[in-house]
């Protein structure tokens, strides 16, 4: 298995899946290097999960891909060994307990600290091991599993909405875990989702999906540099337009512009301007694939 | 090997209540029953079995060397009166191994379980191993502990009426060559039916819903061409002779005709041997069956590596 900060965990060249006709992820190519925290957004049926379930071996696709190295489809149960994943739903088995299932990983993964997963638990949860798991609430699933795979000595980590359902402080402790307790400079962790405020301030690169396309993957401190929102004053509208913007959205007395790579200096004049959110990039980008109205 | 292990106590964790409760609570339910019969009952015994033929009841005092003797075929007979228990086993293994991979996917479990490094193979494996072997070897496990208690309650009820003092016989029950044997007969037994429990386990992991359903059309479909087309029952027979352990029983029939030592009587006669499995193993068909077996166990590791959900 390959490793080191230079070595891509994640290599894709023309990958794609197909179910039929229906073209669930449409070729792409992209890499993901060791130490990253990236987002793939995009709302539902983007292919999101799908993607996800490429790089986790779950399904076969078309191209190339490799995974620390490895072909996920064709070496799954190895790739697992330094992989984590938690899905959208709760999955751990509800006719466990805590203690079995904190067992069952403990006999099946070289690489799980069960003694640390139990003080986790003990430190930052009311769960115990006598729990049953059909009796916990959703959150406490979800702190469950988190314990888990924190314990695991894993390479990467994927997660798929992990949050959905979740009330908002949980959501928050949730990504606070993740940053404070897994990740460092090997590391690195994939996050579905569509709650794109909660995530940004801890993204490293976002990838956004749409229709099973890729149409925008950056590292986030290029966002900041490249992508800048303008509020035209109502006599700019005209400059702001030749100016080439890359989505346009009519408020009430003034127009939103979003530029791609456009010179603040260039910008100010023609009204107030401000580095465009990951949500901004979103609404932009997501128009641009539905093709709805206000794109430019 | 551990990860096996692994793969096998949660196997045994999700169907405990069938594995081993139901063994548990039908043995209990004889126990009572036969218990109830000694204490309340005329607490007698009437075994006619080879040469051993005993009758005792209230009135009767027994010699205890006699009784002594008929030991091995009392203890044998109350081995017998936990088959409710091994036949409900049975029953178990066939419907664990129809919804094994099913329901793992219609509960989403297998998307926790994949992401464990365990194989596909290893998981299947597990859940074959678990359904065909490990839940009928804990009813069996069961069977013998019945056994140990109804000789234990027997020989109470006999001392404290003064009918006989037979707790020497205890001593000579032979409960291991009981389990060996029932453990013997069953492996033989599920190496008989593997081709059928491994269509179960295939059409669990092919299913898209209704398991039950999937699995019997393309028999029920089958069968009836053949009826049809060949005016012949081949495959229904086949089937029923395997699971009613007509097939079985032929092989242990020629294992039994081999020599003088098979014309024993009692509970001799019941002790499996060496050449039980030579002679299963050189039945026509044995081999087939197995090899049906392990097309149908590659069918569902292969199904199973390809679907998630």
């Amino acid at each position: 298995m390959t490793g080191g900060e230079n070595t891509p965990i994640v290599q894709a060249e023309g990958l794609a899946k197909s179910y039929g006709k229906f073209e669930a992820l449409r070729p792409c190519s992209f890499s993901i290097p060791a130490g990253q925290v990236v987002g793939v957004i995009g709302s539902n049926g983007a292919g999101k999960t799908t993607l996800l379930n490429a790089l986790l071996g779950l399904h076969s696709c078309d191209g190339s891909l490799s995974v620390l190295g490895l072909d996920p489809y064709k070496h799954r149960a190895k790739l697992m060994e330094d992989v984590s994943f938690i899905s959208d739903v709760a999955t751990l088995p509800k006719w466990m307990r805590v203690r079995d299932v904190l067992r069952y990983v403990d006999d099946v993964h070289a690489k799980f600290d069960r003694k640390a997963a139990l003080s986790r638990l003990a430190e930052t949860t009311n769960i115990t091991p006598g729990m049953r798991i059909k009796n916990l609430s959703k959150g406490m699933t979800v702190q469950l599993h988190l314990s888990i795979v924190l314990a695991i000595d894993a390479r990467l980590l994927v997660l798929d909405e992990p949050t959905l359902g979740l009330d908002v402080v949980h959501r928050r402790s949730f990504y606070d875990a993740l940053i404070g307790e897994f990740f460092d400079n090997d590391r690195t962790i994939i996050v579905t989702t569509h709650q794109i405020d909660e995530i940004d301030q801890i993204l490293s690169h976002a990838i956004f999906l749409s229709k099973g396309e890729i149409v925008l993957n950056t590292a986030m401190e290029d966002v900041a540099g490249r992508f800048l929102l303008l509020e035209a004053l109502p006599e700019m509208d005209g400059a702001a337009m030749a100016l080439s913007p890359i989505s346009k959205r009519t408020g009430i007395g003034r127009s939103t512009y979003l530029f791609d790579g456009v010179d603040r200096a260039q910008l100010v004049a023609l009204g107030d301007v401000r580095r465009a959110s990951l949500t901004d990039l979103f609404i932009a980008k997501m128009r641009d694939g539905d093709g709805a109205g206000g794109n430019v | 090997m551990r990860k096996m292990m692994g793969l096998i106590r949660a196997e045994l964790l999700q169907h405990r209540a069938s594995m081993i409760i139901t063994p548990l609570v039908i043995a209990g339910l004889i126990a009572a029953f036969a218990l109830a019969q000694l204490i309340f009952g005329t607490a007698g015994l009437n075994i006619n079995f080879g040469d051993i033929d005993i009758a005792i009841d209230n009135d009767t005092i027994v010699d205890p060397q006699s009784f002594q003797k008929a030991g091995k075929t009392i203890a044998a007979s109350f081995g017998f009166i936990g088959l409710p228990i091994y036949f409900v086993a049975n029953l178990v293994a066939f419907f664990v191994m129809l919804y094994a991979l099913y329901e793992e996917r219609t509960e989403r479990t297998i998307l926790f379980f994949k992401s464990m490094p365990v194989s596909d193979t290893q998981v299947v494996l597990a859940k074959y191993l678990t359904a065909s072997f490990i839940g009928p070897l804990i009813a069996i496990v069961v069977m013998i502990l019945l056994t140990l208690v109804l000789s234990v309650a027997t020989a109470t009820v006999f001392s404290v009426r003064g009918i006989a003092n037979i707790w020497g016989f205890l001593g000579d029950l032979p409960l291991l060559r009981l389990f060996i044997s029932f453990a013997g007969y069953y492996s033989l037994y599920a190496l008989w039916v593997a081709p059928i429990f491994a269509y179960l386990l295939m059409m669990s992991a092919l299913a898209p819903r209704s398991p039950f359903l999937l699995a019997l059309l393309p028999v029920a479909i089958i069968v009836l061409a053949e009826a049809i087309l060949l005016g012949s029952g081949w495959l229904l027979n086949e089937i029923g002779a395997r699971v009613i352990a007509e097939r079985l029983g032929d092989a242990i029939r020629a294992s039994r005709s081999l020599s003088e030592a098979g014309a024993q009587s009692g509970f001799d006669a019941f002790f499996i041997r060496f050449s039980d499995f030579v002679m299963t193993a050189s039945a026509p068909g044995f081999w087939l069956g197995l090899l049906c077996a392990a097309g149908f166990v590659a069918v569902a590791i292969w199904s199973r590596s390809r679907k998630t959900l």
